[in-house]
C-alpha cells in the first residue's frame, strides 16, 4: 500500500522538477548569432538590405514605382494614361500629412536604415578570418544608409538621424537634425563607405564600389548647393530643417569636388558601342545615337557607364506597362508630355525653337534629337514592322485607357522584347547613378562656381567640355557644343538644365531638380500639354492640346510633409515642414 | 412533492425532476427533495472543482443535461442562449454539423475582435469537437463568468468559460436508455429575389441610372412578362429549384448507467445523421453528392474504488465524424450559395432545348452542374480523448489528506477526400460549349492538414475537513500542457502551480481563494503571470434575525474579486526579436543571381503578458416561499487592462516591420444579470415561469488611436464594435442638390444616390467625416423566458429568447442589386427604390426607401462606406424552442417491463420577430452563408 504512495510521490516530484522556464526564441526563426554566423549568411544578410533601393514593391512591376506610375507623371515630363493612381495627391495639391504619400517613402526608408544599422553591428559577429569581408560588407551597410537618409532628405529635407537600431524600451522620441548635419552626416557616411568599398573594376554588378559612394556624396552636395536649400527657405525663413539660410558659394565648390573625385576615378566612361562620325548622314546619326541611348539601359555586358543599377530579374514588365494600347498586352501607362517631345532638340544639336532652324511644324518627329527616337513612341513611328497610329481613332488610341498625349514612352524598353505570343525579355537595371548624371553633376557645379570654361580642379573637363561628353553619345563630335558665349555662366545653366532634362528624362530626376533649382512654382503648376493628330487620307494635322492634365503646385510642396502620425507620435518633432 | 430547490439557479424545468424521477427512481441527487439533496446538489465553480451550491461564492450558472440534451441542432453551445445568464451565443451559420456561434460570457472585454470569445472545456479539458459531444451524454453546462470561478484558468480564463461536464456511472442498478429522434428542418430564412420580368425591367433602369442604354428592349421584357418561351426568354428561381424546403435529422444514443460501490459506470453509443438542403437530382449519379453530415459517438466514463484508498477514474471518448460535399470540399457550401444568390432568373435555362447543361460565359456555374456534376469530397474528422485519474487517501499522514493525479490526452485527425471534377455548360445549344473546366481532369486527392495533439498532466494534494464548526478545503496542483497542431508551428506549452482554499464558519460565513501563477513559453518577462482571487458569502438566512422569517427559505450575499488572463492575443514569440529568412534577396553579378538572404522581422517586447481582466462581482441568492421563487442577481463590473493592440504610438523612424502587439490597451465592462424561478404544483399540474435577463457595456478607455482628426471621429469612449462610418442625410434630389452640396469623394454619384453629411466642414466627405453611428453587431443584452407544464403524464415546455441594443449593416449581394459588378439579382425591396422618369410618370424621389439602382456599383463607389444608412435594429425575439412530451404513466411501463416511456414532439427557431426581414437576424447580412434551420423533430426516450 505504501508502496503505491511512494510511487506516486516518486512521479509528483518528478513532475515537478520538470524545468520552469520556457524557450526563448521560437526554433523556426533565426537571431542575429546565426545570421551572422558565416561569410554567406552575413552577405545574404546585406543583399538583402539592398531591396531597399528605389523600385516598386512588387518586383515584377517595372519602373512604376509610385502607385503604379512613373515619377515623371509628378512632374512635367508626363502624365499617368489611366484613372487610379494616388500619384495625383502630387499633382492636384490634395496631399496632406494625414494621407499617403505615393512617392513618401519615409516609413520604408527608416525600415532599411534599421535594417543596415543591425547589420553594421552585427557583422562584428563575424570570425576574426572574414576581417576584409567584413569591412567591404559593413562599408555596403554605411554606403546604403547613406543612400536611404539621402532619399529621405530630398523629399524631406532635415530628418531624424538614428545611427543604431532601437530597442522599443528606449525613449524612441529622436528629434529632427538640421538639413545641413544631415547632409555633414550623408557625406560622411559615404567617406567612411569609400574606403572599404571595391573599386569599379572589382565590383559584383549591382552592388556599390568606391564610385557609387563618390557618386551619393556628389549627388548630395550638388542638392545641398542649390538654391531650394543654399539660402533661405522655401518659405523665406532661416528654417535650419529646410535650409542653410544664408547663400554660400563654397558649396558649390564643394560640389565640384566631390562630382570631379567621380571623373579622377578614370573608370567610368559614355556608354557608346555604335560611333558617329562628322560625316555620317543624318539617318546614321540617328540610327547610331539611338540605338547607343536605348543599349545604355538595357545591356550590362562592357557597359561602363553605370556607376550604380537597381538591378531586376530579366523580364518585360517595363515593356507591358509601356508598350501603346493596341499592341497585345501594352498597357501605355505613362503618356509622355509635349513639354518634354519640345524639349528633345534636333539632329544638328540644336534646339526646336532656334530660328532658321530645321524643325518642322508639320513633320515634328523628323532629324530629332537620336534620344527623341529612343525614349518616345509617335505616331508614324515604325516598331518592329508595327507603324505606331497614335492620330485620333488609330490604332494605339481608340479606347479610354489609350494615351492621353498622342505619345507612349519607349526609353528602358527592350528594341526587340516581344509582350505577347511567345514573349521575349529583356535586362532592366533601372539607373541609380550614371557617368552622364555625374557629369552633368560635374558640369552645374563648376559652371556655379568656376563658370562654363574653367577646370581649376583639373580633373581634365570644364563644365562645357562635360556637357559635350554628354552629348557625344548621340551627336556628331563637331555639334557637341552649346550654343553658349565663352565665360556665360548664365547661358551655360540654362543649357546645363536642358540637357539635364533630356539626358535624364524619367530617370526620377526631374521632379526633383526643379523643386532644387527652385522653379517649381513655375514648371510644375503648367498643365501637362498633348499632341491632337488627325489623319485625312495620308496626311496627318497636328495640333497641340494645351491642357490635357491640370497641376497644381503651391510652394509647401517644395517639401513633402513628415506622415502625421510621426509627428504626432514622436514628441521631439514639434511641427511639419513650413506651409503643410 | 417539493420540486424546486434544485433548480434553485438555474431557468430549467420541471420536467428534468419528473423524468429523473420516472427513469431513475434511486438515489439520485435531483430526485430527493430534502436537505439531503441540497448538500448532494454540486455546481462547478472553476474548471477543477465543485461546490455545494448554496456555499458557492462565485458568479456560475448553469443548466442540467435535460435542457441541452435532446434538442435537436448539433452545436450544444448553441442552445444556451436564453436558458442562462452571463450567456450570449450568435449563430453564424447553419453548416450542417458546425453550426458555428460565438460565444460571449458577459459582453466583451478584449480589444482584438479575435480574442473575444469563451473558452469551451469538457470535463476540465480543451478539447477539438467539444461542441459535437452526444447531447445524451452532458451532466450539465456551466458558465463560469467572476474571476472567482475563472482565475484559476489562469492564462485563458480571461473572457469566461463555457464547462461541458459528462455523465458519469451512480450507484444504481443497470439502466439502459435509449433516446431517438426524427425529424425535418428547413431555413428560417432565405432572400427573396425577383422574376426575370422585373429583373430585366430594373436591369434597363439601373443601366440609364449609369448613363448607358437600356438593355431589354420591350418584345423582351413582354416575353419575360409572358414566360412561355423558357428557353430564350427563361425565369428561373434558383432558390426555389435547388434548395428543398426541408431535409431530415436523426439522432440516436444507447446508453447504460450503473454502478455499485465498487464500481460506478456510464457507457454511451451515438449516430447523427443530417442530410443537406440541396435539391439533388438523384438518378444523375450513383454516389452521394448531396451535402450530409454523419457523426458517430463512443464515450466510457468509469470510476473504480481500487482499494479503500485508492479512487481511480477512466473517461473515453471517441467522436468520427463525416460530411459529404457536392463538388470540392474547400468552397463547396459558398460556391453553390452564391450561384443561387447571384445567379439572375433570366441568365440561363437549367438546360436547353436539347438537353445539354445552359449556361453563359458570364455564369459558368449553373448550380445543377455543381450540385450533380461536380463530383464530390468527403471530409473526415476523428477525435479520441481520454482521461485517467487517480485519488489517494492519505488519511494515514492525516486526516482529509489525499494524493490526486491525473493525465489526458486529445488526439484529432482530419482528412479530406477530393474526388471532384469540372463540368462545362452549352449556351444555347450543345455545339456552344462555355467555359473550360474539363470533365475529363479528375481531381483526387486524400489530404490530412489539420492535426492536432495534446497532453496534459496534473498532480497535486486535495484537503477536506472540519474542525467543529470550521470547514476547511482545498488544493494545490501543478499542471502540466503541451499542445501542438493547430495551425501552430511550434509545441505550445503551459506550465502552472495553482491552489484554492475553502473555508467556512458553521456554513454561514464563507471564504474562497484561488490562485494560479501560470506561464507559457510566449509569455514575457519570466514567463509567467499571476491570478489571484478571493471571494466571500454571508448566509443571511442561517442568523437568528431571519431564520423566523418564514417566507425566506434562503438568503446568501456573495463578492468576489480577482484576476484573470487571457493570452489568445499574444502574437507569436512577441517577447523575442527574431530574423526570417528572405526567399530571395537583391541580384548581383552579370548574371543577376540571387542568393538566400535575412531579415529581422520582430522586434521583441520584452514584458508582453497575459490580457487582465479584474473582475468584481457581487451578488445575491434569495429562496422564497418554500423555495417555490427563486430570484439571483448579480452585478458585476470588470476593469481589463493590458489589452494588446498595435503600439500605434512607435514612430515611423525606429524601422520597425510588421506591427508590435503590445500591452497597452484598456476596456471597463459592466452589467448586471437577473434571473428568476418559481414553481409550484397546483393539484395535478404542475407548473414553473421562469425568465433572465444579462446586460454588459463596455467603454474603451485606451485604445492608442492615432489617426482620428477631429474628437467625433474618436472610437475611444465608446463600447467595442460599435458602429462607426458616415451620417447620412438622404437621398440627392437632383443635380442642384448634388451642387450644393460638399463633394462626396466615393466614386461617381448622381442624383438618387446617398447624400451624407460633411461633418468636419471641409468641403469634402471622406473618412474625416466618419463618426459614432450607434449600437454593434453584438448584442448588450439577451434575455429568456419561458414555461413549463405538467399534468397527468403531459409536459409542455416553451423557451422564448431575445437580444436587443444591436445594429447590423446590410449590404453585399444580398442587399444590394445586381452584386456583383452589375451581374447579380434584384430582390423585393429594390422595387422601393430612389427612381425618377418623368416621361414614364415615375417619381419616387421623396418617398424611395432605396438609392437608385446602378450595375456599376461596388463596394468602392459611393454606397460603399459605412453608414448610417445600411444600419438596421438587429434585436430580436424568437420562440426558441417548444415541446411537447407524453410519459406513460408508471403502471403501463412497468407492464411493458420498463422504466420509462416518453414520446415528444419538440420544434426550435418557429417564429421570430425582427426588423431584418431579409435573412436570419443572427447570421451575417452582407453575405450568404448556409442558412440557419428551423427543426421539427419527434422523439422517443426509453429506459429498461
Amino acid at each position: 500500500m505504501k508502496n503505491i504512495v511512494k510511487y506516486i510521490a516518486v512521479l509528483l516530484f518528478g513532475a515537478t522538477a520538470v524545468s520552469c522556464a520556457f524557450e526563448e526564441m521560437p526554433f523556426d526563426k533565426y537571431d542575429s548569432d546565426f545570421v551572422f554566423s558565416n561569410d554567406k549568411k552575413a552577405e545574404g544578410y546585406v543583399l538583402g538590405v539592398y531591396l531597399g533601393l528605389p523600385y516598386d514593391k512588387s518586383d515584377e512591376n517595372g519602373y512604376n514605382r509610385v502607385d503604379g506610375a512613373m515619377l515623371s507623371s509628378a512632374c512635367d515630363e508626363s502624365m499617368i494614361t489611366v484613372t487610379g493612381s494616388t500619384i495625383v495627391l502630387l499633382t492636384d495639391g490634395s496631399l496632406t500629412p494625414r494621407k499617403t504619400n505615393p512617392d513618401g517613402c519615409w516609413d520604408e526608408n527608416y525600415k532599411f536604415i534599421r535594417d543596415a544599422n543591425i547589420g553594421i553591428v552585427g557583422l562584428e559577429k563575424l570570425p576574426e578570418s572574414n576581417h576584409d569581408l567584413k569591412l567591404q560588407l559593413q562599408a555596403e551597410l554605411k554606403f546604403l544608409k547613406a543612400f536611404f537618409y539621402f532619399e529621405l532628405v530630398k523629399r524631406y529635407g532635415g530628418v531624424p538621424l538614428l545611427d543604431r537600431a532601437y530597442d522599443l524600451s528606449e525613449n524612441l522620441n529622436v528629434p529632427r537634425s538640421s538639413f545641413a548635419d544631415c547632409i555633414d552626416y550623408i557625406t560622411g557616411l559615404c567617406d567612411e563607405a569609400y574606403a572599404d568599398l571595391p573599386d569599379p573594376n572589382n565590383v559584383s554588378f549591382g552592388r556599390a564600389s568606391k564610385g557609387a559612394a563618390l557618386a551619393l556624396k556628389a549627388r548630395a552636395l550638388l542638392y545641398a548647393a542649390s538654391p531650394l536649400y543654399n539660402g533661405k527657405g522655401y518659405d523665406g525663413s532661416d528654417n535650419e530643417f529646410i535650409c542653410y539660410g544664408t547663400y554660400d558659394t563654397k558649396r558649390w565648390e564643394t560640389a565640384a569636388e566631390a562630382a570631379a573625385a567621380v571623373i579622377k576615378l578614370g573608370f567610368y566612361d559614355i556608354y557608346k558601342p555604335n560611333a558617329i562620325a562628322d560625316g555620317d548622314a543624318d539617318s546614321k546619326v540617328i540610327n547610331n545615337g539611338s540605338t547607343n541611348y536605348r543599349k545604355l539601359f538595357t545591356v550590362i555586358a562592357g557597359n561602363k557607364e553605370l556607376i550604380l543599377p537597381r538591378t531586376s530579374k530579366v523580364g518585360n514588365q517595363v515593356e507591358i506597362q509601356n508598350f501603346p494600347v493596341g499592341i497585345p498586352n501594352g498597357k501605355g501607362l505613362t503618356s509622355p508630355s509635349q513639354q518634354m517631345v519640345d524639349a528633345y532638340g534636333m539632329v544638328d544639336g540644336t534646339p526646336i525653337d532656334l530660328p532658321g532652324g530645321a524643325y518642322d511644324r508639320k513633320n515634328p518627329y523628323e532629324n530629332r534629337d537620336p534620344r527623341f527616337y529612343a525614349s518616345i513612341f509617335y505616331n508614324g513611328q515604325d516598331w518592329n514592322g508595327t507603324t505606331i497610329e497614335t492620330f485620333q481613332g488609330g490604332a494605339h488610341n481608340n479606347t479610354n485607357t489609350s494615351t492621353k498625349t498622342g505619345y507612349y514612352l519607349s526609353k528602358f524598353c527592350g528594341s526587340e522584347v516581344v509582350i505577347s505570343g511567345t514573349p521575349t525579355k529583356t535586362n532592366h537595371c533601372f539607373p541609380l547613378f550614371r557617368y552622364a548624371e555625374l557629369l552633368l553633376d560635374y558640369a552645374e557645379a563648376a559652371n556655379e562656381a568656376y563658370g562654363p570654361d574653367s577646370d581649376p580642379l583639373a580633373c581634365g573637363l570644364t563644365a562645357r567640355e562635360a556637357l559635350k561628353l554628354v552629348r557625344s553619345r548621340v551627336l556628331r563630335p563637331s555639334q557637341t557644343d552649346v550654343d553658349v558665349a565663352q565665360g556665360d555662366a548664365d547661358a551655360m545653366r540654362e543649357a546645363i538644365r536642358a540637357e539635364r532634362r533630356v539626358e535624364l528624362a524619367f530617370e526620377d530626376h526631374r521632379y526633383y531638380d526643379v523643386k532644387r533649382w527652385k522653379i517649381a512654382d513655375q514648371v510644375l503648376g503648367e498643365s501637362i500639354k498633348g499632341m491632337q493628330i488627325t489623319r485625312s487620307g495620308d496626311t496627318f494635322t497636328y495640333q497641340v492640346m494645351e491642357n490635357v492634365n491640370s497641376r497644381q503646385f503651391a510652394p509647401r510642396f517644395y517639401l513633402y510633409p513628415i506622415p502625421n502620425g510621426d509627428v504626432v507620435n514622436n514628441s521631439a518633432i514639434k511641427s511639419n515642414n513650413p506651409l503643410w | 412533492m417539493r420540486v424546486s430547490r434544485h433548480k434553485g439557479l438555474t431557468c430549467g424545468s420541471l420536467l428534468l425532476v419528473n423524468l429523473l424521477l420516472m427513469c431513475a427512481p434511486e438515489k439520485t441527487a435531483a430526485a430527493i427533495p430534502d436537505s439531503l439533496v441540497v448538500k448532494a446538489d454540486r455546481v462547478m465553480v472553476s474548471p477543477y472543482h465543485s461546490s455545494e451550491r448554496d456555499l458557492v461564492t462565485a458568479a456560475v450558472s448553469s443548466v442540467g443535461g435535460w435542457d441541452v440534451e435532446h434538442l435537436p441542432g448539433i452545436n450544444r453551445t448553441n442552445l444556451l442562449n436564453g436558458r442562462v445568464t452571463g450567456f450570449l451565443g450568435i449563430q453564424n451559420d447553419g453548416e450542417l454539423g458546425i453550426e458555428t456561434n460565438s460565444i460571449y460570457i458577459r459582453g466583451l472585454r478584449s480589444i482584438s475582435s479575435s480574442s473575444q470569445e469563451a473558452l469551451i472545456l469538457v470535463d476540465g479539458y480543451v478539447r477539438k469537437d467539444a461542441n459535437r459531444i452526444s447531447p445524451s451524454d452532458i451532466e450539465s453546462i456551466t458558465i463560469l463568468k467572476d474571476a472567482a470561478a475563472t482565475a484559476l484558468y489562469g492564462l485563458r480564463g480571461g473572457n469566461g468559460v463555457v464547462l461541458i461536464t459528462t455523465k458519469h456511472g451512480r450507484i444504481q442498478p443497470l439502466t439502459v436508455s435509449l433516446d431517438a429522434s426524427v425529424g425535418i428542418q428547413g431555413a428560417t430564412r432565405l432572400p427573396k429575389y425577383l422574376g426575370s420580368y422585373d429583373y430585366a425591367r430594373l436591369y434597363n433602369e439601373a443601366s440609364v441610372n449609369d448613363g448607358g442604354l437600356p438593355k431589354y428592349d420591350q418584345y423582351a421584357l413582354d416575353a419575360y412578362l409572358r414566360g412561355d418561351d423558357p428557353y430564350n426568354y427563361p425565369n428561373v428561381d434558383w432558390m426555389d429549384e435547388f434548395l428543398k424546403k426541408s431535409s431530415v435529422v436523426q439522432r440516436y444514443n444507447v446508453n447504460v448507467r450503473g454502478g455499485t460501490e465498487r464500481v460506478r459506470y456510464y457507457a454511451s453509443v451515438g449516430y447523427v445523421d443530417n442530410s443537406g438542403l440541396y435539391n439533388v437530382d438523384k438518378d444523375a449519379n450513383t454516389y452521394k453528392t448531396n451535402a450530409n453530415y454523419e457523426n458517430y459517438s463512443l464515450r466510457g466514463n468509469i470510476d473504480v474504488n481500487v482499494n479503500r484508498r485508492l479512487v481511480m477514474s477512466l473517461d473515453i471518448s471517441s467522436l468520427m465524424a463525416k460530411w459529404n460535399y457536392p463538388g470540392a470540399y474547400s468552397n463547396s457550401t459558398s460556391r453553390i450559395l452564391n450561384a443561387l444568390t447571384q445567379t439572375p432568373p433570366n441568365a440561363y435555362p437549367i438546360f436547353n432545348e436539347d438537353g445539354s447543361l445552359s449556361g453563359t460565359s458570364q455564369y459558368l456555374n449553373n448550380p445543377y452542374g455543381l450540385l450533380n456534376k461536380s463530383g464530390y469530397s468527403i471530409r473526415q474528422t476523428r477525435s479520441n480523448y481520454a482521461t485517467l485519474k487517480l485519488n489517494h487517501d492519505l488519511d494515514f499522514i492525516t486526516q482529509g489528506l489525499s494524493l490526486y493525479g491525473s493525465f489526458s490526452f486529445d488526439s484529432y485527425f482530419e482528412q479530406v477526400i477530393n474526388r471532384n471534377v469540372g463540368f462545362v455548360v452549352y449556351d444555347g445549344d450543345i455545339n456552344n460549349q462555355q467555359g473550360t473546366k474539363d470533365p475529363a481532369t479528375q481531381n483526387n486527392n486524400n489530404s490530412f492538414s489539420n492535426n492536432y495533439r495534446a497532453i496534459d498532466l496534473q498532480a497535486g494534494l486535495d484537503y477536506a475537513r472540519s474542525f467543529g464548526d470550521h470547514n476547511v478545503s482545498g488544493r494545490l496542483f501543478i499542471n502540466y500542457n503541451n499542445e501542438s497542431g493547430n495551425g501552430k508551428i511550434m509545441p505550445h506549452i503551459y506550465k502552472g502551480l495553482f491552489a484554492y482554499a475553502h473555508y467556512d464558519f458553521k456554513r454561514r460565513y464563507i471564504a474562497d481563494f484561488t490562485v494560479a501563477y501560470q506561464g507559457s513559453e510566449q509569455i514575457g518577462g519570466n514567463g509567467y503571470n499571476l491570478f489571484p482571487s478571493a471571494s466571500v458569502g454571508w448566509i443571511l438566512s442561517e442568523e437568528n434575525f431571519l431564520k423566523d422569517k418564514t417566507f425566506i427559505s434562503f438568503l446568501k450575499l456573495r463578492a468576489s474579486y480577482g484576476v484573470s488572463g487571457n493570452d489568445t492575443n499574444i502574437s507569436y514569440f512577441q517577447k523575442s526579436s527574431f530574423f526570417t529568412s528572405l526567399g530571395s534577396t537583391y541580384l548581383q553579378g552579370e548574371s543577376l543571381a540571387s542568393m538566400q538572404g535575412f531579415r529581422e522581422s520582430q522586434v521583441a517586447v520584452d514584458n508582453i503578458m497575459a490580457e487582465r481582466s479584474h473582475k468584481a462581482n457581487v451578488g445575491l441568492d434569495i429562496r422564497m416561499f418554500d423555495d417555490k421563487w427563486s430570484v439571483t442577481v448579480d452585478a458585476f463590473h470588470e476593469n481589463n487592462d493590458k489589452l494588446i493592440i498595435n503600439q500605434a504610438s512607435v514612430p515611423g523612424i525606429i524601422g520597425v516591420r510588421g506591427s508590435i502587439k503590445n500591452n497597452l490597451g484598456r476596456v471597463v465592462n459592466s452589467g448586471f444579470e437577473v434571473s428568476t424561478t418559481y414553481a409550484d404544483r397546483v393539484g395535478k399540474l404542475g407548473y414553473s415561469v421562469f425568465g433572465n435577463f444579462t446586460f454588459a457595456r463596455n467603454r474603451v478607455k485606451e485604445m492608442q488611436e492615432t489617426d482620428a482628426t477631429y474628437r467625433f471621429n474618436r472610437k475611444t469612449g465608446y463600447p467595442l464594435n460599435s458602429s462607426f462610418g458616415l451620417k447620412s442625410d438622404g437621398l440627392f434630389f437632383d443635380e442642384a442638390d448634388i451642387a450644393g452640396h460638399p463633394t462626396q469623394t466615393y466614386g461617381v454619384y448622381r442624383p438618387g444616390d446617398i447624400r451624407y453629411l460633411d461633418l468636419s466642414r471641409d468641403g469634402f466627405v471622406d473618412e474625416d467625416d466618419r463618426t459614432y453611428l450607434g449600437y454593434g453587431e453584438i448584442p448588450e443584452y439577451v434575455y429568456g423566458f419561458g414555461v413549463n407544464l405538467d399534468y397527468c403524464g403531459f409536459d409542455l415546455s416553451v423557451l422564448f429568447q431575445g437580444v436587443g441594443n444591436t445594429q447590423k449593416k446590410l449590404g453585399g449581394f444580398v442587399y444590394w442589386e445586381f452584386r456583383p459588378d452589375g451581374k447579380g439579382n434584384v430582390m423585393e425591396h429594390h422595387l422601393d427604390r430612389w427612381a425618377y422618369d418623368p416621361e414614364q410618370g415615375i417619381d419616387t424621389r421623396l418617398t424611395a426607401k432605396y438609392p437608385r439602382l446602378s450595375l456599376t456599383g461596388n463596394d468602392g463607389n459611393n454606397r460603399g462606406p459605412s453608414s448610417d444608412y445600411w444600419l438596421r435594429d438587429a434585436s430580436y425575439l424568437r420562440l426558441k424552442s417548444i415541446e411537447l412530451g407524453y410519459t406513460l404513466p408508471a403502471r403501463a411501463t412497468k407492464a411493458l417491463r420498463m422504466k420509462n416511456l416518453r414520446v415528444y414532439v419538440t420544434a426550435t427557431n418557429l417564429f421570430t420577430w425582427d426588423k431584418i426581414d431579409i435573412l436570419d437576424p443572427e447570421t451575417t447580412t452582407t453575405g450568404i452563408v448556409y442558412p440557419l434551420q428551423r427543426t421539427v423533430c419527434m422523439g422517443l426516450n426509453v429506459s429498461f
